[in-house]
């Protein structure tokens, strides 16, 4: 069991013990962590503070957003469930061995629970222990906290089990429809995209010019008030939590939590050797079709394969690509309202700049991240990387290829995203040129690097990305910082500061071509192929 | 890792937007809340046998803090006991008839702000009692009741007579047959219980009907008032057809209190919302507007009646001319009047019009009115903005123009009588009623307001540009600013070529065309060659900070004085004999004023500094244009001509505040404290420990707290609750400062002995020669320094009451209500 324990800590690539090559990617990722961390309490204590001066307000406030946290949780957690529970590589290591199921089935259900708490304590944590010094029973409530991300995870894990066969099945069966999931995956993401604007205006709508105050309309209130006492089972959890003359309201909670919980575990006792069973049996039944193309053609339809088939890619790149020129819209434009009609819009008056670069930072950004998720190119290769080495094509070719199909599919979401900004008036012309420009060759330059990277990495460590990660944030921050500076110390016109920031942006270029050129024939025969 | 980066790109637009918000801020001004209502069942005229003794029955109605205030009880009395006398057993009132005759009985709450009131006919032998089938208030301050000469038809297309039915009753009734009509005025006829008019030839005439028992002295009349070409007004839509829907206005006699919706229908609450059902509460009460049951919605949108502003609004105009966010000049009232108004104390409840729609109910336990975004009243449009009115974030410093109203006034030779009415029910908080407009706005010559009661309203009636109007035997109440608001639309600009006399700012005295004075500098920051104005302007502002070298102060009041008479042509405003002309006059007889915000009275003039006549200084304006979407100013203001206020008979002031509970916001609305108070302050707290708020920019408060008592008109009491000495002030009357103010006061009232003389309030100098201890002060005196640049330099004078006259009392209703009978 220990073992098996020990096998679900070692496959999360999170608990690798950090070496020199992969340090910074992560300390990249902690440095995520906490940001969002930091976001989040920022969020709440904030909103706090406003909803405190209105009566009674502050409490109800507390229990939805802890409400709200706990089902950003669950929705982890489905994710986690999942892949701990449905994971190829693992099922591939257990599932053909003389190991007791439910064994696995423990030590994953604890592996979950571990998970779960870890993650439940660090989103949760901040938001209680902001509120122990503002309520009353501050000592139990202080000591309380530590049990709420446990009893947090009962619930989640249990309700995650019950729904992961269904989506299992689902899932399987999408897969053997790659265009029916392609065109599913688009319109949940377009539904999630058009649900994340609705929050995203109505935040921003009731933030802007004092409009705020609607929020605390007694009919608002009275609204949030409902909201957070009748979210069941949530409500029980977080409402008992906050106020301990509600024990009866925990005592429901756990009860619901154990059940649910019992449920997840013997559906998933029931259903899980049969589940992953299915996908090598539909795998081993798979029949092609084989057709004779022309290479040329037939490397490019693969790649177009591995972009649109491949499940990793559609469910990040593909969709998002789709997804990128509303969800970029959407952003500028909260924070275009959020900055020239509150409390910012001074500092926007005295520096008009700072809102141009901050249209454009959230624009290369979002095309950056964006697009760097499509070169996990050789990782979706897999056993296909050795038949590219015994065929008679020429393997630069086939880089280019590899290359030149995600960044044109990136280059037509960057196009359109940007014509969506200036159409819609929240870029000015020299923003739409210049921004278009300088994200084309940094989606390019990172491509590269992440290739590169790529090329490099052994079939035993994953690619080490830190670089064009770090890039990808980092270049957007120091064109925009630049830009800030000079026109803030040396009163730089915009059109002065962009042909400043191509320049950076060209020796960027000049440099990971020259780092992709170095050593490039060693680096595509050297790369080592999947057995 | 850049999938997993995505949330934060998500989520920073949300902490984006909530640094962006500002600090709500809600200040309480809380006085003493009065019912709403008093409702019983008594009709105008009732009977009661010798030595009887009947229980006195009335509901008051009003919020549940108004209810349990004890200043609120009701109180029963008679007008003369020697005919009924009035018992109190426990909590219940008896009515004791004790000799043949007539008396008023009155129930009013404690205070006597609110009463009502019917006639007790005590009888021997026998009576009639006689009284309408129609309506009556029983809230009247006049003595009668009056009815127009026509109803509206269905359609409002067209009249119909109007008939009054009458009942006669005969106590006892066994001598009902005997009961004959005796007499009666020409102007009537009687048959079948109803009277008739004919031959109405004076636009108001009275009328009555003298019924009798046969062969015994008994004998009761009816007496009324007709009003000729009158139309009575049943409901919203008979008002809305003689006043906004009609082009030169109909005469109009209100027969029916017009209320609000929780006080007109019943309702109940569905889950956090109040349901009404199409059910009236009470059949003397409609609803002020039109209520649509199916989708619960009230809308005054199409009903309204909107106009051009009527004072200056050339900011507007200018502004407009170059920004594509437009400001709007027009205003919104919710009746138009053009004819006279006759409302039968009658109440006109504008709540659901002028309120915020939504509230809220603050940690304190203070409810709070917060702006839907449907709201019509949104508070007054903008004389000047330093900064862009339509945005909260860069609007700096706001002077206010003309506020919407519930009532306006507009014509000439217009009576309002006996009107009852109020801008909304507002709770216990005179900041609630911020954004509820004026009570009624009055615009036209020989126009009178008499036996009315005004109440809850941002200031309860303005009269501008509008010669001899009358306010005569009426109450004015619970104002957030002022009870009663004087002024002018009409104003002279400068000649801006002439020559003119001043002084530079080392009090060398100059004669120089006026544009050559004030012209503007290339550059602000270049102070060697600066113009002369703006020199003396820049000396100013960074008077005691030696940026500019050591000036004395006494040049630069003499220079800034100077200035201030070169922006107010004050021979275009006088006559020949140097006596102001007046474009406003103002009587005011037996009236009394209770609880305002600020003052009872304020005799305004337009804000009229350098800042608003040419942008400067050059300095200032630059770092102004830097900072915020700024209108480059040009000529925008001039000089008001005045008002003249005469006070008479027995006017009283019932208006004690404790100095500290002034909040002057309401005068001119400023943003640059809040840029540095607080953790939400845009400028952090770069000011810490130094009082950053209202006052620090605009110190009229701070000024009158230190003054008072050297002025004479500070009452002290000590507070036994907190044990500390606390100041009142009751100031009958403010001036205007900023720009020239020569309106006056002449007072032939029962108080006038008490009233001080003006006193100054002069933020210029108290800006100059506040002493400061800290970098943090003399930044922001510096900046507050800037309010009287903008506004003008003409000190703001106070009137105010001596040795605590009238502290402590409250004004009563039923001596108006005498008033008016003496009257007849």
């Amino acid at each position: 069991m220990i073992t098996l324990l020990k096998k679900e800590f070692k496959l999360n690539p999170f608990f690798i013990k950090p070496n020199k090559k992969n340090w910074l990617s992560f300390l990249l990722a902690i440095i995520l962590i906490v940001g969002l961390v930091v976001i989040e309490t920022f969020l709440f204590n904030s909103l706090y503070d406003k909803f405190d001066a209105y009566e009674g307000a502050s409490f109800s406030f507390s229990v939805l957003f802890l409400i709200i946290v706990a089902l950003i949780s669950l929705i982890i957690s489905i994710f986690y469930v999942q892949r701990i529970f449905f994971n190829r590589l693992d099922m591939s290591l257990t599932i053909n061995k003389p190991i007791d199921y439910m064994k696995i089935i423990i030590s994953k259900l604890i592996y979950c629970l571990i998970i779960n708490y870890v993650f439940a304590a660090v989103i949760n944590f901040p938001i209680l222990y902001s509120i122990v010094p503002k309520v009353a029973m501050q000592t139990l409530l202080g000591f309380a906290t530590i049990f709420y991300p446990l009893f947090l995870s009962l619930l989640n894990i249990g309700i995650s089990l019950i729904i992961s066969i269904p989506i299992q099945y689902i899932y399987r069966l999408l897969k053997q429809y790659p265009i029916v999931q392609l065109i599913i995956v688009a319109l949940g993401l377009s539904f999630a995209c058009y649900l994340y604007s609705l929050v995203l205006n109505l935040f921003v709508d009731l933030m802007n010019n004092n409009s705020m105050q609607i929020l605390f309309s007694s009919e608002n209130l009275a609204l949030i008030n409902d909201l957070a006492h009748n979210f069941y089972p949530y409500s029980y959890l977080c409402v008992s939590y906050l106020n301990f003359s509600h024990g009866v309201d925990f005592i429901i909670y756990l009860v619901i939590s154990l059940i649910a919980l019992a449920i997840g575990v013997s559906l998933i006792a029931l259903f899980y050797v049969k589940v992953n069973q299915f996908e090598f049996v539909k795998e081993h039944n798979n029949k092609y079709q084989y057709h004779i193309l022309k290479s040329d053609r037939a490397i490019i339809k693969k790649e177009f394969l591995l972009l649109f088939k491949e499940n990793d890619t559609t469910y990040s790149f593909t969709s998002l690509i789709i997804l990128q020129p509303v969800l970029t819209f959407l952003v500028i434009n909260a924070i275009n309202v959020a900055l020239l009609r509150g409390n910012l819009a001074i500092y926007i008056t005295i520096m008009p700049y700072l809102l141009n670069n901050f249209d454009l930072l959230m624009a290369l950004l979002f095309s950056s991240v964006i697009s760097l998720n499509a070169v996990n190119i050789y990782k979706s290769e897999l056993k296909t990387i050795r038949v590219m080495k015994y065929i008679p094509y020429s393997m630069y070719k086939h880089v280019y290829i590899k290359l030149l199909i995600p960044f044109i599919c990136s280059l037509f979401a960057t196009i359109i995203t940007f014509i969506v900004l200036v159409s819609t008036s929240l870029i000015g012309l020299d923003t739409f040129f210049m921004g278009l420009l300088l994200s084309i060759i940094i989606i390019f330059s990172l491509m590269v690097l992440s290739l590169k990277e790529q090329l490099r990495s052994s079939k035993f460590e994953k690619a080490n990305s830190y670089l064009s990660n770090f890039l990808s944030f980092f270049i957007p921050l120091i064109i925009c910082g630049v830009n800030i500076l000079l026109a803030s110390l040396l009163g730089w016109l915009n059109i002065y500061t962009y042909l400043f920031d191509l320049i950076i942006v060209f020796i960027l270029l000049g440099y990971v071509i020259y780092y992709l050129i170095r050593k490039f024939k060693n680096d595509v025969l050297g790369l080592e192929v999947v057995n | 890792m850049s999938k997993k980066s995505l949330p934060i790109l998500l989520i920073l637009p949300f902490a984006v937007s909530i640094l962006s918000v500002y600090a709500i801020n809600f200040n309480v001004n809380l006085v003493s809340e009065d019912l709403q209502d008093i409702r019983f069942d008594y009709r105008q005229n009732e009977g009661f046998a010798i030595n009887s003794k009947t229980l006195l029955e009335a509901t008051p109605v009003g919020s549940e803090k108004a209810l349990q205030d004890l200043g609120n009880a009701l109180v029963w009395t008679t007008s003369n006991s020697e005919y009924a006398s009035i018992s109190q057993e426990n909590d219940s009132y008896y009515l004791n008839a004790l000799s043949a005759g007539e008396t008023t009985i009155t129930v009013s709450n404690l205070r006597n702000t609110i009463s009502r009131s019917f006639n007790a006919v005590i009888f021997e032998d026998g009576a009639i009692i006689i009284n309408s089938l129609e309506n009556t208030s029983s809230a009247m301050i006049d003595d009668k009741q009056y009815f127009g000469q026509y109803d509206f038809n269905n359609n409002h297309d067209g009249h119909t007579n109007k008939e009054i039915s009458l009942s006669v009753e005969v106590l006892p009734s066994d001598m009902q047959r005997h009961l004959v009509l005796d007499d009666s005025s020409d102007n009537v006829s009687y048959g079948n219980n109803k009277i008739t008019f004919k031959n109405i030839n004076e636009d108001v005439e009275d009328a009555y009907l003298t019924f009798s028992i046969a062969n015994t002295e008994i004998k009761s009349t009816y007496e009324f008032g007709i009003v000729k070409d009158g139309y009575n007004i049943y409901d919203y839509n008979d008002l809305l057809y003689c006043t906004n829907y009609s082009n030169d206005g109909l005469i109009g006699v209100l027969q029916t209190n017009l209320e609000s919706l929780i006080n007109t229908y019943r309702s109940e609450i569905r889950g956090n919302e109040i349901y009404y059902f199409d059910e009236y509460l009470n059949e003397d009460t409609k609803l002020f507007g039109n209520f649509d049951f199916e989708e619960q919605e009230l809308n005054f949108d199409e009903e309204v009646y909107r106009f051009e502003t009527t004072y200056n609004d050339k900011f507007i105009e200018e502004w407009n001319a170059v920004n594509q966010d437009k400001i709007s000049n027009l205003v919104i009232s919710g009746i138009h009047i053009q004819k006279d108004f006759y409302g039968n104390g009658f109440i006109i409840n504008g709540h659901n019009l002028t309120y915020p729609t939504l509230t809220s109910v603050s940690s304190d336990g203070v409810t709070i009115p917060i702006l839907g975004s449907d709201d019509l009243f949104r508070g007054p449009l903008p004389f000047v903005t330093l900064g862009d009115h339509n945005n909260d974030a860069t609007l700096l410093i706001e002077a206010y123009g003309q506020d919407n109203s519930l009532i306006y006034v507009d014509g000439n030779n217009i009576t309002l009588n006996d009107i009852n009415m109020r801008n909304a029910d507002f709770g216990n908080n005179l900041n609630n009623l911020n954004t509820v407009g004026t009570g009624i706005d009055v615009f036209g010559d020989n126009i009178t307001i008499k036996n009315s009661q005004i109440r809850n309203a941002k200031n309860n009636v303005r009269v501008y540009s509008s010669e001899n109007f009358l306010l005569d035997n009426s109450l004015l109440t619970n104002a957030r600013q002022f009870l009663l608001s004087v002024g002018t639309n009409e104003y002279e600009e400068i000649d801006h070529t002439q020559n003119v006399s001043v002084y530079d700012i080392n009090g060398q005295s100059l004669n120089i065309p006026t544009n050559e004075f004030f012209a503007k500098s290339s550059d602000g920051m270049d102070f060697e060659n600066l113009s002369i104005a703006d020199n003396i302007l820049m000396n100013m502002a960074a008077y005691g900070t030696d940026i500019l070298g050591s000036v004395s102060l006494d040049n630069v009041l003499k220079a800034l004085e100077a200035m201030q008479n070169v922006l107010s042509p004050i021979s275009k405003i006088v006559d020949q004999d140097n006596n102001p002309i007046y474009k406003t006059t103002v009587n005011v007889n037996d009236t009394y004023f209770y609880q305002s915000g600020i003052a009872s009275i304020s005799l305004e003039t337009m804000f009229n500094g350098a800042y608003v006549y040419n942008s400067l200084p050059t300095l200032i304006n630059q770092v102004l244009q830097s900072m915020v979407p700024m209108l480059n100013m040009e000529h925008i203001s001039g000089v008001n001509y005045p008002s003249q206020v005469t006070l008479s008979g027995n006017t009283k002031f019932y208006d004690y505040k404790e100095v500290d509970s002034l909040d002057v916001s309401s005068i001119i609305k400023e943003n640059i404290s809040r840029m540095f108070e607080g953790e939400d302050g845009q400028l952090g707290d770069i000011f810490e420990g130094v009082e950053v708020n209202v006052d620090s920019i605009f110190p009229y408060r701070k000024i009158l707290k230190e003054e008072a008592m050297n002025m004479g008109i500070g009452h002290q009491i000590l507070d036994e609750e907190s044990s500390s000495v606390k100041l009142y002030v009751n100031t009958p009357i403010v001036y205007y400062g900023g720009g020239l103010n020569l309106s006056s006061v002449i007072d032939n009232s029962v108080g006038k002995e008490y009233l001080s003389s003006p006193q100054d309030i002069d933020i210029t100098t108290y800006s100059l020669t506040k002493p400061v201890t800290s970098s943090g002060e003399m930044i922001l005196n510096v900046l507050a320094r800037c309010v009287p640049i903008a506004i003008g330099f003409s000190p703001f004078k106070v009137m105010g009451y001596k040795q605590g006259y009238l502290y402590g009392e409250t004004p009563n209703i039923n001596d108006l209500i005498n008033n008016a009978k003496e009257e007849l």
